[in-house]
């Protein structure tokens, strides 16, 4: 017998060590609707005896280049101050959804009843492993030489109750680990891992690459090179899925569901990221990415794949098409203004960057100049005022909303798909009749917290920031600022002169619906 | 090179962790507090909930209960990067070996009656104890309430599925040479052997067992210093040597530092809980219990497997007492071991 062929043998055997108990029966601790078939097909492979050898080669290869010829070259001397701040946002954000994922690996491993593909899912967990220490090795590594340590150094407290992170929770993190075994595996292996992991380790190593950053794509690409595999753990998964018809229309309503949430937030979050964040500009925008790496790669030809077998692709998918021409600059504008709320600093766009995003998006300029002319004018403290304060003067700040927590200001932010609905006794808010029609499934799921305009309701934008930690040691200039500047930086006295009153959009709709009310009666 | 200096300078490495040590280790800054349930950074909100209604990690996924979860630390500390390194240096060793042993033709000339009766009877369903322990361990990594725990969890179940590997593939390279060997997996011994039913008992158990506290205790605790002991030290690591069988001591081997491992993060567990001020006794107490609980499952399926013993030229009731006499020495004198015993 050949050593391959031993090896093969060996794989064969590890599928039948499962046994039905006779002894002792546990419950199913995480129950799934979906009827699992017995016979799979795993397309790796791997013995931990495989997967070992090859994964230590790629670490030697990255934490060689990263803790050796990176430092030695000053690699990061060279990185473009905007996108290493951008930098704090990834690094914080990508290694939770990477634990998320290990975690939903283990709810597979328990509903899957099926050796072969239990392998796959146990090399998963160990490369998201892998991933989330390689990701805190790299901030720790930018946390020592970057000019601005802190949102490295500080960045994973921010990591759940940040006004941006908690949308990251609601949609992703918390949704995968704490769902259905198969629909984890849908929002991961096959939306998150298929659609968004080439544009979230592939594009952007060449976005960073382009801003001098040569540090991120060595950890990133050898990431991806695992990725791979996952796309197949997920496209094997769904498969074994379709062979049972009853799985399909439960597949298609999950599908469709995972679809809208994971896009609600991924889109604006790397669109900002891609469209906002690099200095030096790579030839194509996030809407191209997006043309290129999801619709046409997952949408076209993954996705396609599977319709033969009557799985149809999600049924917001072209207008998630539509979106990525125009969510992000809504969301660009409530992050930029949302600015001291941050653990990184912004730079304000210059003129260089609004005809780039002119040429690319035909009509920006004259849809946002008012804001962006605002938010170059208030980014230096002698303003005495901040873009927030403004935006909640003029009206009330955009409603977040329950169910996914990005704030309602899709498609764009002057004709939201915003709905305040009553729902038992209490008044919630939605982003759009997708995210209140997933919420009335299953509405206990999502009163597990206080929305963070309520929680803060009546406070002064100042205290939110010391309650939410974003002030440095010196305490009294912020993490956060509007500009890249050093010579005049935000202190909490500044944004306090500002006088800035956070107030619940939702009460304040209410409170405007009743006085109405009362006035017509 | 050193960074540079100026208004934005500030603190320079992972501050947000309390290193447990004077100086922050890699394996705390690779590791912590990437799971999103430290009561101070992310606070008691879930966003969205289980269907149950219950968070994502909850305080009743066991009995136990320390000040913090996040104080909890592995002795080796293990993280993915020495882990991997490890394993790989673990399987080298072995595959080197076992081809050697092959080639030169060691492997074939081992006693026939210890292939037929001990490996092919015992270490080859062995696979199937193995896989039931991993399969419990990585699901339950899940639910624990630091990750911390969870990498320790989930590094002790992949020793276990690399464990079951190392049974097929030996078993598959001694088929090769010609040793005259069972053929099938061992899955009907698994199945119906009455020496072996007691522990597949015992394993289901480990399978069932929904407290993640309870599980490490049970597996690393009790069931591998006791039955895994028994199997792998007393009968098959005492008995290969005079029966010729030269690779079978070095795969064990490797098993055995695995245990070591497993039960020295065990071991630190247990002391953080019994040293809790506010939890100390009655943590005492529940693992006093589960002590008790599985010793009595164990002390079936030692009784059982005992029976291979003879293959070794070892006295059944022998092998039970000496495994039986090394336990008190794996656990914490505050468990008062000789109650649990009596």
């Amino acid at each position: 017998m050949s050593r391959a062929t031993l090896l093969d043998t060996a794989h064969d055997r590890v599928k039948d060590l499962d046994w039905e108990p006779d002894y002792v029966f546990g419950e199913a601790r995480y129950p799934t609707r979906y009827k699992i078939p017995k016979k799979t097909k795993d397309p790796f492979k791997h013995l931990v005896r495989q997967y070992c050898a090859m994964e230590r080669e790629k670490d030697d290869r990255v934490y060689g280049s990263v803790s050796d010829v990176c430092t030695r070259t000053r690699s990061v001397s060279k990185v473009q101050e905007r996108w290493g701040e951008a930098m704090k946002l990834m690094l914080t954000a990508v290694p939770v959804a990477e634990y998320a994922v290990q975690k939903s690996m283990a709810l597979l491993i328990e509903a899957v009843d099926n050796a072969e593909l239990r392998q796959g899912y146990l090399a998963q967990m160990m490369d998201e492993q892998r991933h989330y220490s390689q990701e805190y090795y790299l901030a720790r590594y930018f946390a020592k030489y970057w000019k601005d340590p802190h949102g490295f150094a500080m960045g994973i407290k921010h990591k759940s109750q940040n006004l941006f992170f908690r949308p990251f929770r609601a949609g992703f993190i918390d949704t995968m680990v704490n769902g259905d075994p198969i629909m984890s595996c849908l929002g991961h292996p096959l939306i998150a891992e298929t659609a968004y992991t080439n544009p979230l380790f592939v594009a952007v190593t060449e976005l960073a690459a382009a801003n001098g950053d040569d540090v991120t794509p060595s950890v990133f690409l050898s990431i991806q090179s695992d990725e791979v595999r996952h796309m197949a753990n997920g496209y094997a998964t769904i498969s074994a899925l379709l062979s049972e018809p009853d799985n399909l229309p439960i597949l298609q309503e999950d599908l469709d569901d995972l679809w809208w949430q994971t896009s609600r937030f991924f889109d604006p979050f790397l669109g900002v990221i891609y469209d906002y964040f690099p200095k030096v500009r790579a030839s194509r925008s996030w809407a191209e990415y997006w043309d290129e790496w999801i619709w046409e790669d997952f949408g076209g030809s993954y996705l396609a794949r599977l319709e033969p077998f009557g799985l149809r692709p999600p049924a917001t998918f072209a207008q998630s098409r539509d979106n990525v021409r125009v969510a992000q600059h809504q969301a660009a504008m409530f992050a930029f203004a949302a600015w001291p709320l941050q653990f990184f600093r912004f730079d304000v766009p210059t003129p260089a960057d609004f005809e780039w995003l002119e040429g690319k998006y035909p009509g920006y300029w004259d849809e946002n100049s008012t804001f962006w002319e605002m938010y170059e004018a208030m980014a230096d403290p002698a303003e005495g005022a901040a873009v927030l304060g403004v935006l909640g003067s003029i009206g009330r700040l955009p409603t977040l909303c329950r169910m996914c927590q990005m704030p309602a200001i899709f498609p764009k932010i002057s004709e939201p798909t915003e709905r305040i609905v009553k729902k038992g006794d209490r008044w919630e808010a939605f982003c759009s009749i997708e995210c209140e029609r997933i919420f009335d499934k299953a509405p206990h799921r999502y009163m597990g917290y206080t929305p963070f305009f309520e929680r803060y309701d009546g406070w002064d934008l100042a205290d939110i920031v010391i309650d939410q930690g974003l002030v440095r040691a010196d305490g009294k200039t912020l993490v956060g600022q509007p500009r890249l500047d050093t010579d005049r930086m935000w202190t909490v006295e500044d944004l306090r002169r500002c006088e800035v009153t956070i107030e619940d959009p939702v009460r304040l709709y209410v409170e405007e619906m009743e006085a109405e009310a009362e006035a017509d009666r | 090179m050193s960074a540079e200096k100026g208004p934005l300078d500030g603190a320079r490495d992972f501050a947000y962790i309390k290193p447990s040590g004077r100086r922050l280790s890699e394996y705390e800054a690779v590791i912590m507090h990437v799971q999103p349930n430290h009561p101070e950074f992310d606070g008691p909100e879930t966003f969205v909930l289980r269907r149950d209604g219950t968070g994502a990690w909850n305080e009743d996924s066991t009995a136990l209960r320390a000040a913090s979860w996040y104080d909890f630390r592995d002795p080796a500390q293990m993280w993915q990067r020495p882990y991997i390194v490890r394993q790989t240096e673990q399987e080298k060793t072995i595959e080197r070996l076992v081809h050697h042993w092959a080639e030169t033709g060691t492997l074939k000339a081992m006693d026939p009656a210890w292939a037929a009766g001990a490996l092919g009877d015992l270490y080859v369903p062995c696979s199937f104890y193995e896989n039931g322990l991993f399969r419990s361990l990585i699901i339950t990594s899940r639910e624990t309430l630091s990750d911390l725990l969870s990498a320790a969890m989930m590094f002790d179940a992949t020793d276990k599925a690399r464990h079951a590997q190392d049974i097929i593939l030996y078993h598959l390279e001694l088929l090769e040479v010609g040793v005259k060997i069972r053929s099938d997996n061992g899955k009907e011994a698994w199945l119906r052997d009455p020496r072996l039913q007691s522990l597949r008992r015992l394993t289901e158990r480990v399978l069932a067992c929904r407290d993640w506290g309870e599980l490490a205790v049970a597996v690393n605790l009790v069931v591998e210093p006791l039955v895994s002991r028994l199997i792998y030290d007393e009968i098959l690591g005492k008995g290969a040597p005079a029966a010729g069988d030269v690779a079978t001591p070095v795969i064990l081997a490797e098993a055995a530092s695995d245990r070591k491992r497993n039960l020295e993060w065990t071991r630190a567990l247990v002391t953080m809980c019994l040293d809790d001020p506010d939890h100390g006794e009655p943590n005492r107490a529940v693992i006093g219990e589960w002590l008790r609980s599985w010793l009595d499952d164990v002390r079936t399926a030692l009784d059982d497997v005992a029976v291979f013993a003879p293959l070794a030229g070892v006295d059944p009731v022998a092998a039970v007492s000496a495994v039986l006499e090394a336990w008190p020495a794996v656990l914490d004198q505050r468990l008062e071991v000789e109650k649990v015993t009596a």
